[in-house]
């Protein structure tokens, strides 16, 4: 059953509960966050409003961009829509973070590793129905966590709801009936970037070419090389 | 930049002590190393799954809401805290404030020894606890040799005000009542300022002079049966953050919330509807809602006689209430009349199920007293406080978890002989307890040449308090003398330990018998299983204070107050026996001594439990205060639960139980609206017209002493004509008070705030010295209990000045730019926030925080610097914090 979070801007305060919890949660350095409260105003006094919303935080897509262009295969999806970055594997290229449309993924400065939101699935039982450490801990019941279709219902009911589309769609919807969510600093359109996947795809396979050719260019040399030393009479091998 | 006056400047005195925090290198003030972060003591924690536990604790935040929380505890460390899925009123939650208390256990500028800086030296060097309880007892009991054995009304003023203290329920190493209680005897009318007193001085003495309560609310969660929900200020978003959800549930329940505030706040946000007021202008509000509601329309409660005095309450709508019809308030509060006339009509159909939430906030202008009844005057005229769903509701101290028991002495023995105030020491001193807390803009006259001694048992008061520029001075002043001593308790470097001599590391919450930060709740009776051992030599609080004054004034010399020669004598001579204090203590008791108490102790969860099972009640699971099954085992169990805890020796008075205020409040009683009565006399009025108020049972439970639960210094006595007298409801049929017998208040009317007098119009006329008007409150959210701002949150490091874009743009100011802030007392100079979300004529500057954050100390200007001295409550004497005229200009200087 594939499991998702269901953020409704409406109701959040920007108290910031859910950054805290998600640092203590996941013992993050100071001014790393996995998820981070932005605030935006609109209107004029006395009807400005403040729209707060839990960002940089992973969608979970379903095609996610940065497992895309990982160049080392560190970014896997569980079958509940998580998508996590094995650390074990990261080498730090930072590709993800370029194929990323929300621009998610940051780099820890400490382990030189990409880092991100993985639904707290190395700490709790979230495929068994516990809540992740931000929504249980959010103190308006802004941030819900569940199962997917359940929440897409859900937010369906909302006027304006982000996160259905774009990559296949994604396991985080956040929801609002009064603003569209693209004002609150998400893109409108999101896709992986056309210069990463070219990265991946055509130009990977010219990396390969390139490396191919390195190869046989080295090998080539090294005939030579023998060769001459043969000729010359100072075969080293020989004379051990 | 720095807070400027007539005379000694703030920076003047650093540099000339030699010690400020601007100009050293904290490094070079330590002759060892004394701050956690020069340990390995902070060594980052690995998380493993294997051999961690679970603890069960509640949050001791100042907001009050005493959420229970989790602690995950790996080896001794405290690696996550998070809400308890069993809390009450937290159901899981807990907001960032409440986490960071991590953050102030493993601070980085934690002390985590005793230090002590002799005169004329720079630095601390670490001493022993034996050093410094020696040392700090023999100059207190030097201090009080000047008049200790003297029958107490022998002594001078002067000799009584030897000693200047503080406790604060915020911050850190926050202090049990009964601890200052204990202090407040061996020290009679010593100078006590608490942080309580700041912010509810008023509020408090409101409700007290007006319904004879100063807790008047229901719980919290009752809110949800409400039809009408006023909100008058309380920015819960960014102060209580995990009410705010009980209130939108009763929004889905079709209750409509109205926000009534200055700034729009995130809780006006989550309002149905925003209404901005005046600063200081509540009061006016109200009055000309009951305009509409009593006089236009005959829309008050039917059987308002039931609970006022008839011709009382005539004179109040006759004489006060008819100035203000809507037109008149709409002048006073820039809220339309067609406003005020739609909010009374819905109000009017909600019937009694009118809630109304405020703060105490609202009460810390110079009318802040005044404005407190009137909060109490819409209620009474709805008949709202009896009813489910109706009346003041507000997370300040309800109790509803964290009731206050206060214990003194072996609680386990059987004649158990509990605290009470001290003595009033002569009648018309402004600075006896039961004159209240000493109003901290009188400190500088009072100062002078009386006091030698200050302790900090907690707080933070050279930056929060409500006039810190009084208190600072006042310091600057003691310690220019050569025999004074300054001794600070505390866990982390602050302001105050500019000026120490002696720096006593205090254990956090968390730590083992520590901190209890809400005063309300009663760390006796708290549960200890969310504890780790301190950190270095971190020694609870209350040992400190006890062992200090065990010294001072030790079981041997507990008598020395007794003012009859001969029972002193016996007293004294029990003591050269070598007695136990038990037997002292029973002698006492047994002759009406009410001057004898004995010493402190914790009592820990296993007591608590064994309780519990001689009763036939589970008090195991302990999460706050409170056990937490113990609503639904019933109000036998509660009650059981405290004459335990509070008054074990006592036996139960008879009738009782009729009126046991705590009727077994749970979810499940207020969600099926069985209806929940509140020890607050107006809802027992209802059901019994003979009420005569709890007091009178917590009285007859300790026959010894007329101290009752209830805790505040002006409660029982009065001083009238020179005499003290029992006021004002204890000895009487519980009423609501209009008279307003209290201080000669009289009826409940409003006044301006000082400031206002001349310009109450909303545009700015900028010829005026002071054009704009500059309003304070609390940026919780964002803040560590310590006031550090809390780097868990990813938001703000540092405070910032809203400003509406208009007047931005007329000053030059720009956002994220530095503003000098200038009041009548003084100016900061802080970063600029331009926004939407306050009027073009208001300013709101964050109080208890400063610019400055990291291994120093936290804050070095506050807001509260600039109070202005002449402004305070003229009933009351508080001074007036929240709000001021001021000035504002582009500054480069860097704050």
């Amino acid at each position: 059953m594939e499991k998702a979070f269901l953020i409704d801007v409406d109701r959040c305060t920007g108290c910031h509960s859910c950054t805290a919890a998600c640092m203590l949660e996941h013992d993050l350095p100071e001014g790393q966050f996995w998820t981070k409260i932005e605030s935006y105003e609109k209107g004029k006094f006395p009807g400005a409003r403040t729209f707060h919303i839990p960002t940089k935080r992973c969608m979970h897509c379903k095609e996610p961009g940065c497992m895309k262009v990982c160049s080392t295969g560190a970014i896997h999806k569980y079958e509940w829509g998580t998508v996590e970055i094995n650390q074990a594997k990261c080498n730090g290229c930072g590709y993800c973070i370029e194929g990323c449309p929300y621009n998610v993924p940051q780099m820890d400065k400490k382990t030189n590793r990409a880092v991100k939101c993985n639904m707290c699935v190395d700490t709790r039982m979230i495929e068994k129905g516990e809540d992740p450490a931000c929504a249980k801990t959010c103190t308006m019941g802004a941030i819900r966590f569940g199962d997917r279709d359940e929440l897409l219902a859900k937010a369906k009911e909302y006027k304006h709801i982000y996160g259905e589309k774009g990559l296949g769609g994604a396991h985080l919807f956040y929801v609002s009936n009064i603003t569209p969510i693209p004002d609150l600093g998400l893109p409108s359109s999101p896709a992986v970037p056309v210069s990463v996947t070219l990265w991946k795809e055509p130009v990977r396979y010219l990396g390969w070419l390139g490396f191919l050719g390195a190869l046989a260019a080295s090998g080539y040399q090294y005939i030579t090389w023998r060769r001459r030393q043969i000729e010359g009479g100072k075969d080293e091998r020989k004379e051990k | 930049m720095g807070i400027s006056n007539n005379n000694l400047s703030r920076r003047d005195f650093l540099k000339g002590s030699g010690a400020g925090a601007a100009a050293v290198v904290l490094s070079g003030l330590f002759e060892d190393k004394v701050y956690a972060k020069d340990s390995n003591i902070l060594t980052e924690i690995k998380r493993e799954p294997k051999a961690v536990e679970l603890r069960h604790g509640f949050c001791k935040n100042v907001c009050h809401l005493a959420c229970a929380r989790l602690t995950t505890v790996r080896d001794g460390r405290v690696i996550n805290i998070e809400g308890d899925k069993d809390g009450l009123i937290n159901e899981g939650r807990l907001c960032a404030k409440g986490k960071s208390v991590v953050k102030d256990l493993y601070a980085p500028n934690r002390i985590l020894f005793p230090l002590k800086r002799e005169r004329g030296q720079k630095s601390f060097r670490r001493i022993g606890w034996e050093q410094a309880i020696a040392e700090i007892s023999a100059k207190l009991r030097e201090i009080r040799s000047e008049w200790d054995g003297k029958p107490i009304h022998h002594c001078t003023p002067q000799q009584y005000r030897r000693l200047l203290w503080y406790e604060s329920p915020n911050g850190d190493g926050g202090v049990a009542v009964d601890l200052l209680h204990r202090l407040g005897r061996t020290f009679p009318a010593s100078l006590h300022y608490s942080g309580c007193a700041g912010c509810f001085g008023n509020w408090w003495r409101a409700g007290l002079a007006t319904v004879g309560s100063i807790t008047r609310q229901d719980p919290m969660m009752d809110i949800i049966n409400s039809k009408f929900i006023l909100n008058i200020g309380y920015n819960l978003a960014e102060t209580a953050t995990n009410y705010l959800i009980w209130i939108n549930r009763a929004r889905e329940k079709g209750a409509k919330v109205v926000y009534l505030d200055v700034r729009r706040t995130p809780t006006a946000d989550q309002a149905d509807e925003f209404i901005p007021i005046r600063p200081g202008a509540d009061g006016a509000f109200i009055l000309g809602l009951l305009y509409v509601l009593l006089i236009e329309n005959k829309w008050g409660y039917k059987d308002i006689y039931k609970t006022v005095e008839k011709a009382e309450w005539d004179k109040f709508v006759n004489e006060e209430v008819k100035k203000y019809p809507p037109e008149e308030a709409e002048k006073l509060t820039w809220i339309p009349a067609e406003t005020i006339r739609r909010l009374a009509k819905e109000i009017h159909a909600a019937g009694r199920q009118f809630a109304q939430i405020d703060g105490t906030h609202g009460c810390t202008a110079s009318n802040g007293f005044m404005t407190g009844r009137l909060y109490c005057m819409l209620n009474i005229a709805l008949g709202a406080y009896a009813v489910p769903g109706g009346g003041e509701y507000s997370p300040k101290p309800t109790e509803i978890a964290t009731i206050k028991l206060p214990v003194a002495g072996d609680l386990l023995h059987p004649k158990a002989v509990r605290f009470k105030w001290p003595m009033p020491a002569w009648a018309g001193d402004i600075y006896d307890w039961h004159a209240g807390f000493t109003t901290e803009n009188h400190y500088p006259e009072v100062a002078a040449d009386d006091i030698k001694a200050i302790m900090v048992l907690a707080g933070n008061p050279l930056v929060k308090a409500a006039d810190s520029t009084s208190h600072r001075k006042m310091w600057d002043h003691i310690r220019s003398k050569p025999d004074s001593m300054i001794v600070i308790g505390t866990n982390v470097w602050k302001e105050e330990c500019e000026y120490a001599d002696y720096i006593l590391p205090t254990a956090v919450d968390l730590e083992k018998d520590a901190d209890d930060l809400n005063c309300q709740a009663n760390r006796f009776l708290e549960v200890k299983e969310a504890e780790v051992e301190p950190l270095g030599e971190a020694k609870p609080d209350i040992w400190i204070w006890n062992e200090i004054l065990k010294r001072v004034y030790g079981e041997e010399t507990m008598f020395r107050q007794v003012a009859d020669e001969n029972h002193r004598a016996k007293l004294e001579e029990m003591a050269r026996e070598g007695r136990s204090a038990q037997e002292i203590l029973a002698y006492a008791r047994a002759n009406n001594l009410k001057e004898v108490y004995g010493n402190l102790e914790i009592i820990h969860h296993d007591t608590i439990k064994k309780i519990g099972r001689e009763h036939g009640y589970d008090f195991d699971n302990h999460y706050r205060t409170w056990p937490a099954n113990i609503f639904d085992q019933g109000h036998h169990a509660i009650f059981q639960y405290q004459v335990s805890m509070s008054a074990l020796a006592y036996p139960m008075p008879e009738g009782t139980e009729k009126y046991n205020p705590w009727s077994g409040v749970s979810i499940k009683v207020i969600k099926e609206k069985k209806g929940i009565f509140w020890p607050f006399p107006l809802a027992m009025l209802e059901v019994d017209p003979s009420f005569r108020g709890i007091m009178k049972n917590f009285k007859n439970m300790n026959p010894m002493d007329d101290s009752p639960s209830y805790w505040t210094p002006d409660y029982f006595y009065n001083n009238i004509n020179g005499k003290w007298v029992l006021e004002p409801w204890t000895q009487g049929k519980a009423k609501i008070d209009l008279k307003g017998a209290w201080k000669k208040a009289g009826i409940p009317k409003w006044t301006d705030v000082v400031e206002f007098t001349k310009d109450r119009s909303p545009k700015i006329d900028w010829s005026e010295p002071y054009p704009l008007l500059m309003i304070t409150g609390k940026m919780g959210h964002m803040m560590q209990w310590s006031g550090r701002f809390n780097p868990m949150t990813g938001a703000l490091q540092g405070p910032r000045v809203l400003i509406n874009p208009a007047t931005a743009k007329h000053l030059g100011v720009k956002d994220e730019g530095l503003v000098k802030v200038t009041t009548p007392r003084g100016s900061i100079v802080w970063k600029a926030r331009i926004t939407e979300t306050v009027p073009e004529k208001v300013i709101f500057v964050p109080a208890h925080t400063g610019p400055k954050s990291g291994v120093k100390s936290y804050a070095v200007e506050s807001v509260n610097m600039l109070t202005n001295r002449k402004d305070s409550d003229p009933y009351t004497g508080f001074p007036a914090y929240s709000l001021a005229v001021c000035k504002v200009e582009p500054a480069k200087e860097v704050a």
